[in-house]
């Protein structure tokens, strides 16, 4: 039986100046990568807009997607207008990611958006983008682009942390960013989750984008990857409420302890080494097993990750959102790392790309 | 002769997609032109940063100015990302334009900001491209952008009322002025800069002072004046009418004039929407008024030139430029756009610069 084909995303920083970043772009471009993430943590990186749009005449063939925008730090046209002048820049290849709200927000003393707020700026921004009148925050308006064309064909990928996000992005999105554990049982309910949910708003499931977002750790063994990363972020876990996410009863408090540092940006973001603290961490607290249970485990070498991948393809999750986990203060910063770390996963892509 | 050092700026929309503006845009960067502004009007015009990112690349000697942004639309950080990114990818050439909000606000059917929501703004953003910490919407944070200097990317304030002008004055590095070009606005605008420059202990001469104006290359002076005032009005009844030098008798008509100004098809797409509000202006019987309030930047290059030689000798040295409708605000033929840049270039730049 053939294996279903793998495809992937990688998500890269704006930490260095765009003249730096666009080799990186550049060679994942090259190399076959699928798409390109671009985050939005404006106190910490390059603005997206500003990068996404270099990142556009960079390239190509890649796919560009915000990976995450929010709905609180810019008002749903400006973030429509942009959206329509990136793809007119790269037609096709523009991709908008959203979540309620990261460290774009909690950097900033801001609270993530609720879901329903979400919800009603996904909806602004649909209508937007077909031309049409929106209605946002008690105003409706409409826009009046020139020389445009309607629709304005931009996937909308909703990035999910929680079983409520799964079921209106079911609802109302083009496809789903998911980092929700990785075990064969959690994997399956969020699948069902998803049909479900799109079956009960008349949607049919199938064309959804589903991508699943976990850091790829490559090594010269598993274990050595192990040693400096958990294969997945649990930060969500603690994010909104901890029920319904399947954790279990004597796991939520070392959790939250495991957690406690989270929304502190040198932290998560510049602290030395801070994988393998965490690794430490979660040994000290009880949780480590149940983490690497919960862990898609994309550790190794690239034939160890292009296996893994097969098994977890057989289980229906074709498409990774990868991203290098954090060795450093907020990955290597090297152009040798990062350049090495595409052509490692440009390996595995030809190990697991299925057939022509 | 040149005289007064004069600058020159020029603003296009991006009412078009980009790979067809970034060619007007390239054009004013061969020219003698010294700014590019780029509106900040999403539900009209392609979004701001992609655009002054498109531009920056496009371009290696201009300065690129957003002409203008508001304190609404995006939170300060957004706003200091995109100055520290840019300036970034043209070191020395981004400069901020914002207002209290235009068309950006009421086409989405928001309110203009506060004139101290403007300062608490502009003081986040400015503090935030220097690396410092900032006090915002009741919370403080300081950037941890990473491989970065500190840059003090300059910060103007359009300016259509006493009130945003003392401000501007006291926190801004520059200001965009629409507030009457008759003799006695000129000393009310420059005793405004005086007055609140003494108020923080600031040489006023640190502020770098742009008129804003239409201006309308045409065979003859009265050809243009057939579709242009030379100004907008608009200000004029934003928020308030005291304060701004208005005839009593004046003022409801104004009102009447300026009845559609928050109306976007009928200031940006309405055809020859110039010559609609010269005929509306006279069937008020404030046209006269208007006249004796605008730059009158109108005609062949030389009574252009005549025009701008007397504003030199009141002390209004930099202008910023729209090109006077005589179409649609957004559209316009491209070789209309490349006349006006070889014009402004070749037949006023080198007299004054």
């Amino acid at each position: 039986m053939t294996a279903p084909a793998v495809r992937f995303g990688i998500n890269f920083t704006q930490q260095v100046p765009v003249e730096r970043i666009r080799p990186w772009w550049q060679a994942a471009d090259r190399v076959g990568i699928a798409m390109l993430g671009l985050p939005d943590s404006p106190l910490l990186l390059r603005e997206l807009y500003v990068t996404t749009a270099a990142a556009a005449l960079a390239t190509t063939r890649i796919r560009l997607l915000t990976c995450v925008s929010n709905p609180v730090t810019r008002h749903p046209s400006v973030t429509a207008a942009a959206l329509l002048t990136l793809a007119e820049l790269a037609p096709g290849r523009i991709a908008f990611g959203i979540g309620t709200g990261d460290s774009a927000l909690w950097s900033i003393g801001e609270k993530p958006a609720r879901i329903v707020e979400l919800r009603a700026y996904i909806r602004a921004l649909k209508a937007l983008l077909r031309g049409e009148h929106a209605a946002w925050r008690g105003h409706r308006f409409k826009p009046q682009w020139s020389n445009a064309v309607f629709p304005v064909d931009i996937p909308l990928l909703i990035a999910c942390a929680g079983p409520k996000m799964l079921a209106m992005a079911a609802e109302e999105a083009d496809g789903f960013l998911i980092n929700m554990g990785y075990a064969p049982a959690q994997t399956a309910w969020i699948q069902e989750t998803i049909e479900t949910a799109a079956r009960a708003a008349g949607r049919d499931p199938a064309p959804l984008e589903v991508w699943w977002n976990a850091p790829v750790a490559f090594a010269e063994s598993r274990a050595a990857a192990m040693a400096g990363s958990l294969g997945w972020g649990l930060n969500w876990l603690t994010e909104g409420t901890m029920e319904g996410k399947g954790i279990p009863e004597q796991l939520k408090e070392p959790i939250r302890r495991f957690n406690a540092d989270n929304h502190d940006l040198y932290a998560v973001y510049r602290m030395p080494d801070r994988g393998r603290v965490l690794v430490e961490r979660a040994k000290t607290l009880g949780i480590y097993d149940w983490a690497i249970e919960q862990s898609p485990q994309l550790f190794g070498t690239p034939d160890d990750v292009a296996a893994r991948l097969r098994t977890l393809a057989a289980r229906g999750l074709t498409r990774w959102m990868c991203f290098q986990p954090m060795h450093g203060a907020y990955g290597p910063h090297t152009d040798a790392a990062r350049l090495g770390y595409i052509e490692k996963l440009a390996a595995v892509a030809a190990r697991v790309a299925g057939p022509a | 002769m040149a005289k007064y050092g004069m600058k020159f700026a020029l603003a296009f929309t991006q009412g078009a997609p980009l790979d067809r503006v970034a060619e007007w845009w390239k054009a004013l960067d061969r020219s003698r032109v010294h700014t590019i502004g780029l509106p900040d009007s999403p539900a009209l015009l392609r979004e701001l940063y992609v655009s002054m990112t498109v531009a920056a690349l496009a371009t290696a000697r201009i300065q690129l100015m957003s002409w203008v942004t508001n304190p609404v639309t995006r939170h300060p950080s957004v706003t200091a990302a995109a100055l520290m990114a840019l300036n970034e990818l043209a070191p020395g050439r981004i400069a901020l334009g914002i207002a209290t909000g235009d068309s950006a606000l009421w086409a989405t059917g928001q309110k203009a900001a506060k004139v101290e929501e403007l300062r608490a703004y502009v003081r986040a953003v400015k503090a935030m491209t220097r690396g410092e910490r900032v006090s915002w919407g009741g919370g403080q944070f300081t950037p941890n952008w990473s491989n970065w200097k500190p840059a003090d990317v300059p910060i103007y304030i359009a300016c259509s009322g006493p009130k945003v002008l003392t401000m501007a004055a006291q926190e801004a590095d520059g200001v965009i002025v629409t507030m009457g070009f008759a003799p006695e606005n000129i000393r009310m605008i420059q005793d405004t800069i005086a007055t609140a420059c003494a108020t923080v202990k600031r040489d006023p001469a640190t502020l770098d002072f742009w008129s804003n104006c239409h201006i309308a290359f045409a065979p003859s002076r009265a050809e243009a004046m057939e579709y242009t005032l030379g100004w907008t009005t608009n200000w004029l009844t934003e928020m308030t009418t005291k304060g701004k030098n208005i005839p009593d008798h004046v003022v409801p008509k104004l009102h009447e004039f300026n009845r559609d100004i928050h109306d976007l098809d009928a200031v940006y797409k309405t055809p020859d929407r110039g010559r609609a509000l010269v005929k509306r202006a006279k069937d008020l019987g404030i046209y006269d008024w208007i006249l004796s309030q605008s730059p009158q930047l109108f005609g062949t290059a030389g009574d252009i030139c005549a025009r701008l030689e007397m504003y030199g000798g009141l002390g209004l040295r930099n202008w910023f430029f729209l090109q006077s409708s005589r179409g649609t605000f957004v559209g316009g033929a491209d070789q209309d756009k490349y006349d006006l840049i070889d014009k402004i270039s070749n037949e006023i730049v080198p007299r004054f610069s």
